[in-house]
C-alpha cells in the first residue's frame, strides 16, 4: 500500500484528521523536479500552533517565490497520529505533497522554546532519519535549525548540520541556492558546509569543538576547521522596509490559535527590559512605514478573507508613526467589519480611545505586564512602568467600563526580597480598592488576575549570568503569594508549574553536553514537554539526577561574568560589554532609558545602521 | 432581501474537514468576493449563511447545499465562478440559483439523503439471498450510542430506510446504493446501517475502510422526494408537476 492510502485509512481514526491534510488556500504546490532544492519546514509542534506563527508564512513566501526551492510544511504529529504512524510504518511527510521527509534535500526546524526540543528528536525519528548527526551519512537530508533559541543551540549541536543565526529572509533562500548548485556538483557534504559557513548568519556545529575544565566547566571552544569563522555574527535584514511581507498567507482550513491576518510593523526594540532576549537579539529596530503596513493589511485581508487584524511587533504603541497608522486601519476595519487586534499597547490616552473604539460594548481584559511588584525591582529589571501610570489607566479603564484587568509577574528576578513579592500583593490590593472606590460603575463586579511566571535567565541579555530561583524556591515563593493574593476578594491567581521553568534554563544557557540528557529524554518517551498533559516529570526528574545536573549546574547557578560562556561562538551584535554594563546598573538598581532618548552603545550599529539614538 | 442556494462538493482530503470548519471557510470565501452576507439581530449577531445537512467527517458528498442571504443582489454565475477561486480543491460549486425567500431554511425542509457506498468485503462474494433476507427483516437493528449516556443502545431503524440496493462488481467490494431519513429530527448515519448490514451477511466491519459518498439530499412532496435544488428553484411549482407526471 502507498503512503497515501495507508494515511487514508489512519486519518479515519486519529483526532483533528485535517491537521495532516494540507490543501489550504494559498498553500503552494509546485511541480517537483530533480533543479528544486526540496525544503522540508518543520514546526516542532502541532499544527494548531506552528500554522498562527508568522514565521512560517514569511520563510514559506521568501523561499516558494524563488524559482530554485520548493518550501513544504510539516508538524509534530499528536500523540495518537504517532502511535498510527509508527504501527503501519508510515513516515513522516510534508503536507504540500506526502513527500517522506527523509526524501528531502533540506529538513530546517524553528526553534521558538526551549521546551520543543524533544519534538525535534522525535520527528527524524519517525522520518527514519538517525537523530545523531554522526549517525548519518552523505544521502541524510541536510538537518538545519533557526529561531530565537538558536542564539545559544549548542544543546541541539550533536543533531544538527547546520544552524542560522539571526533573519532569515535573506539568508535562508541563499543557503537553498547554493545547495541546488552543490547537489548538482557532486561534491561531498563537507564541502558544502565549508562553502557556506562564510557565510553571516551560519554556523556549524561540528565545525567546532567544545572543552571544558577538569572541574567539568565549559571553558572555551577550539575550531575544526580554518575557513570558519572565529565567532558567528547573526544576519540582519537591514531595511525591512525593502523587502517582501507575505501577502497570500496560508489559510488554515480548521481552527488555529491564532485565525488571522498579520503584520509584522516592526522588528526590535527599544526599551531594554534585561530580563528579555527579544529586546536583545533583534535589534536593532526596523520599521515599516506606515502606508506599507496599511497595503500590507488589506491584500493579505483580500487574499484570505479573515475576519480579524492583528499587528505584530515587541511593543506595538512604539512605532514611530502609530497613532496615523491606527487610526487609518481602524476606519477601514469598522467599514468592512474585520476586528483589529492590538497586542502590547502602552495604556495612554490615545490607546484608550483606540480600544473604546474597537472593543465597543463587549471589551476584552485589560493587560498589564508590571513584571515586578516594586518599584525598586522594576529598575532592576528596566522595566518602565510606573504603580502610578498603571493606577492612573486602570482609573480611565473603570470609568470606561472595563471590569477585569491581568497583571503578569515575574519571581525570583536577581535582587528579588520578600518585599518585592508583598509589592505585587500590594498592587493588586490597590487596585482592587481603586474599583471598589469607583464601585457605583460597576456595582463591584471587578476582577483582578495576577498571573505569574518564572524568571529564567537566557542567553544575550543582562541577566544570563544570573542564577535562577531553585523550585523549592519558586513553590515557597508561590504558596506566600498565594496564601495573601487568596485574601482580597476579586483577585484571581494564576501561577505555573516551576520544574518546566527549569528546564527551560537548562536548555536555554545548557552546554553541548545536554544534547545526551535531550536524546535519553526522547528515548525515555519525553514529548509535548511544554504540554502540562503531555510532560513527564517523572522522567526528566531521573535524568537530571542521573546526569548530575543539580542545583549549581552552570545553567541554572550563577555564572562569574568573565567565565566562558557556551554561547560565546554567536555574536548577536550586541557587545558583551554592554550586557556586563546593564548587568552591573542592575545590580545598583540603576534603570537605563530607551535608547530613543539617547544612544546606549549597545554596539549593534556597529553592524548595521540604528538611527534610534536620541529621536525622542 | 436575497437568498441564494448553491451546490457543491466535499471530496477527497476535505472530507476530513469538520462542519465548523466548512462553515468558516464559506464565510471567508464571501468576505473574499465581497458578498455581504446578512446579519441576525442581537447581541451576538450571525451571518444569515446555512448549511443544509452536516456532513460526518469522513465522508465526501458530491452534492451538499448551502444558502445565504443578502440585501444586496449579486450575480449567481459570477459567485460560483469567482467562489471557485476562492476554494480548495475537493470544494467546489457545482450549481446555484436565485431561491425564492423562505421562512423556513434548507436544514428544516431536509428529509432524506442518498449515499453510495462501499465496502470491502475481504474476498467474499456475498449471495443475494443473504442481502435480501437483511432487506426483508420486519425490523433491521443498529447499535446506536446514546448521545448522553455514551452506551450502546439498540434501536430498530427499518423505518427510517427509503430504499437499499446493492451490485457486487467483484469479490473484494460491494457496492450500496441507499436513501435513508436525514430529517432534522430523525436521521439514520449509514455508517450504522452498515455495520449492521456486514454483521448480518458476515463480513467484518471497519469504519475507515468503508467508503461514503452522499449523492444528494431530498425533501418530499406528496411522497415523492424532490432534490433539493430543484425545490429551490422559483420554478419549483412546475418542476414538480413535471414529477408527479412520471
Amino acid at each position: 500500500m502507498n503512503l497515501e492510502h495507508k494515511l487514508e485509512e489512519i486519518l479515519m481514526r486519529v483526532e483533528k484528521p485535517a491537521r495532516y491534510i494540507g490543501g489550504e488556500l494559498n498553500s503552494i504546490k509546485k511541480n517537483t523536479s530533480e533543479e528544486l532544492t526540496r525544503f522540508a519546514f518543520c514546526f516542532p509542534d502541532r499544527y494548531e500552533i506552528g500554522m498562527s506563527y508568522m514565521g512560517l508564512q514569511i520563510l514559506y513566501h521568501h523561499l516558494n517565490r524563488t524559482d530554485h526551492t520548493y518550501c513544504e510544511r510539516v508538524f509534530a504529529p499528536a500523540a495518537d497520529m504517532e502511535n498510527e504512524m509508527r504501527q503501519a510504518n508510515l513516515p513522516l511527510f510534508t503536507l504540500e505533497t506526502k513527500t517522506p521527509l527523509r526524501e528531502m534535500d533540506i529538513v530546517g526546524f524553528t526553534l521558538q522554546y526551549e521546551l520543543s526540543y524533544t519534538n525535534i528528536l522525535n520527528m527524524l525519528d519517525l522520518s527514519g532519519i538517525p537523530i545523531r548527526r554522526e549517525m548519518r551519512d552523505e544521502t541524510s537530508p541536510l538537518i538545519i535549525a533557526g529561531g530565537p533559541c538558536a542564539f545559544n543551540p549548542e544543546p541541539l549541536a550533536d543533531f544538527l548540520d547546520v544552524v542560522l543565526v539571526g533573519d532569515g529572509e535573506e539568508l535562508l533562500p541563499e543557503i537553498c541556492r547554493r545547495y541546488g548548485l552543490w547537489k548538482r556538483s557532486g561534491l561531498v557534504k563537507e564541502a558544502f558546509l565549508k562553502e557556506i559557513c562564510t557565510l553571516r548568519g551560519v554556523y556549524i556545529p561540528s565545525f567546532y569543538e567544545p572543552f571544558y575544565s577538569d572541574e567539568g566547566l565549559y571553558a572555551g571552544y577550539q575550531k575544526r576547521i580554518h575557513e570558519a569563522p572565529d565567532r558567528v555574527l547573526k544576519a540582519i535584514v537591514s531595511d525591512i522596509e525593502a523587502i517582501d511581507f507575505p501577502v497570500k498567507n496560508i489559510v488554515p482550513l480548521i481552527e488555529v490559535v491564532h485565525d488571522r491576518a498579520v503584520v509584522e510593523i516592526f522588528r526590535g526594540c527599544t526599551r531594554g527590559c534585561r530580563f528579555c532576549q527579544a529586546g536583545m537579539i533583534y535589534r536593532p529596530v526596523r520599521e515599516r512605514s506606515k502606508e506599507t503596513i496599511h497595503k500590507l493589511a488589506l491584500e493579505q485581508l483580500r487574499n484570505s478573507g479573515h475576519q480579524e487584524l492583528s499587528l505584530l511587533s515587541l511593543s506595538t504603541s512604539d512605532h514611530s508613526e502609530f497613532e496615523a497608522m491606527v487610526t487609518a486601519l481602524m476606519e477601514d476595519c469598522k467599514r468592512e467589519q474585520i476586528s483589529l487586534s492590538l497586542p502590547s499597547l502602552r495604556l495612554d490616552h490615545f490607546s484608550f480611545k483606540v480600544l473604546e473604539e474597537i472593543q465597543g460594548v463587549r471589551k476584552s481584559g485589560l493587560t498589564f505586564a508590571p513584571e515586578a511588584g516594586t518599584q525598586r525591582l522594576r529598575d532592576v529589571i528596566n522595566k518602565n512602568l510606573t504603580e502610578e501610570e498603571i493606577l492612573s489607566a486602570l482609573d480611565q479603564a473603570i470609568d470606561l467600563g472595563w471590569n477585569s484587568v491581568k497583571l503578569y509577574f515575574m519571581i525570583g528576578l536577581p535582587t528579588e526580597t520578600q518585599e518585592d513579592l508583598d509589592g505585587i500583593v500590594d498592587l493588586a490590593r490597590h487596585i482592587m480598592e481603586l474599583a471598589h472606590k469607583k464601585s457605583d460603575h460597576n456595582k463591584g463586579r471587578f476582577n483582578v488576575t495576577v498571573s505569574v511566571s518564572k524568571f529564567v535567565p537566557k542567553p544575550f541579555t543582562p541577566f544570563m549570568w544570573c542564577a535562577q530561583d531553585t523550585t523549592e524556591a519558586f513553590d515557597q515563593k508561590h504558596f506566600y503569594l498565594k496564601d495573601r493574593l487568596k485574601k482580597i476578594k476579586g483577585v484571581t491567581y494564576r501561577y505555573h508549574d516551576s520544574f518546566t521553568s527549569h528546564l527551560e534554563a537548562i536548555m536555554a544557557r545548557g552546554d553541548r553536553r545536554i544534547g545526551a540528557l535531550l536524546y535519553a529524554a526522547w528515548e525515555k518517551g519525553c514529548r509535548f514537554d511544554a504540554w502540562t498533559e503531555y510532560f513527564r516529570s517523572d522522567i526528566w526528574k531521573a535524568l537530571l539526577e542521573d546526569y548530575s545536573i543539580g542545583t549549581n549546574h552552570p545553567s541554572v547557578s550563577e555564572i562569574p561574568t568573565d567565565a566562558p560562556l557556551p554561547w560565546d561562538v554567536i555574536d548577536c551584535g550586541v557587545s558583551n560589554a554592554f550586557l556586563r554594563q546593564e548587568y552591573e546598573s542592575a545590580l545598583k538598581g540603576y534603570a537605563t532609558p530607551d535608547c530613543r532618548y539617547g544612544c546606549n552603545d549597545c554596539g549593534i550599529n556597529a553592524y548595521t545602521p540604528c538611527p534610534w539614538g536620541g529621536v525622542l | 432581501m436575497n437568498r441564494y442556494v448553491f451546490r457543491f462538493t466535499k471530496t477527497g482530503s476535505m472530507r476530513f474537514i469538520s462542519h465548523l470548519d466548512l462553515q468558516r471557510l464559506f464565510r471567508r470565501m464571501f468576505k473574499r468576493l465581497e458578498v455581504e452576507l446578512m446579519y441576525s439581530k442581537g447581541y451576538n449577531p450571525h451571518p444569515k449563511m446555512n448549511i443544509a445537512q452536516p456532513l460526518s467527517l469522513g465522508f465526501e458528498s458530491n452534492s451538499e447545499y448551502l444558502e445565504i442571504e443578502t440585501e444586496k443582489s449579486y450575480d449567481i454565475i459570477d459567485m460560483i465562478k469567482r467562489g471557485n477561486e476562492a476554494l480548495t480543491e475537493g470544494i467546489v460549486l457545482t450549481a446555484g440559483i436565485e431561491a425564492v425567500p423562505s421562512p423556513k431554511n434548507l436544514s428544516s425542509i431536509v428529509e432524506y439523503a442518498e449515499y453510495a457506498v462501499c465496502l470491502p468485503t475481504g474476498g467474499l462474494l456475498i449471495s443475494n439471498e443473504a442481502l435480501d433476507y437483511f432487506n426483508s427483516q420486519k425490523s433491521i437493528i443498529v447499535n446506536k450510542r446514546d448521545k448522553k449516556t455514551k452506551k450502546k443502545v439498540e434501536k430498530d431503524v427499518k423505518h427510517l430506510i427509503y430504499r437499499l440496493t446493492w451490485t457486487q462488481t467483484d469479490e473484494n467490494e460491494l457496492r450500496i446504493h441507499t436513501i435513508l431519513r436525514a430529517a432534522s429530527n430523525e436521521v439514520l448515519n449509514p455508517m450504522l446501517l452498515m455495520e449492521a448490514l456486514c454483521e448480518s451477511v458476515g463480513i467484518s466491519f471497519e469504519q475507515e475502510t468503508c467508503r461514503i459518498v452522499r449523492t444528494d439530499l431530498y425533501c418530499l412532496e406528496d411522497g415523492i422526494l424532490i432534490p433539493l435544488l430543484d425545490f429551490c428553484g422559483s420554478g419549483k411549482e412546475g418542476l414538480y408537476e413535471k414529477r408527479k407526471e412520471k
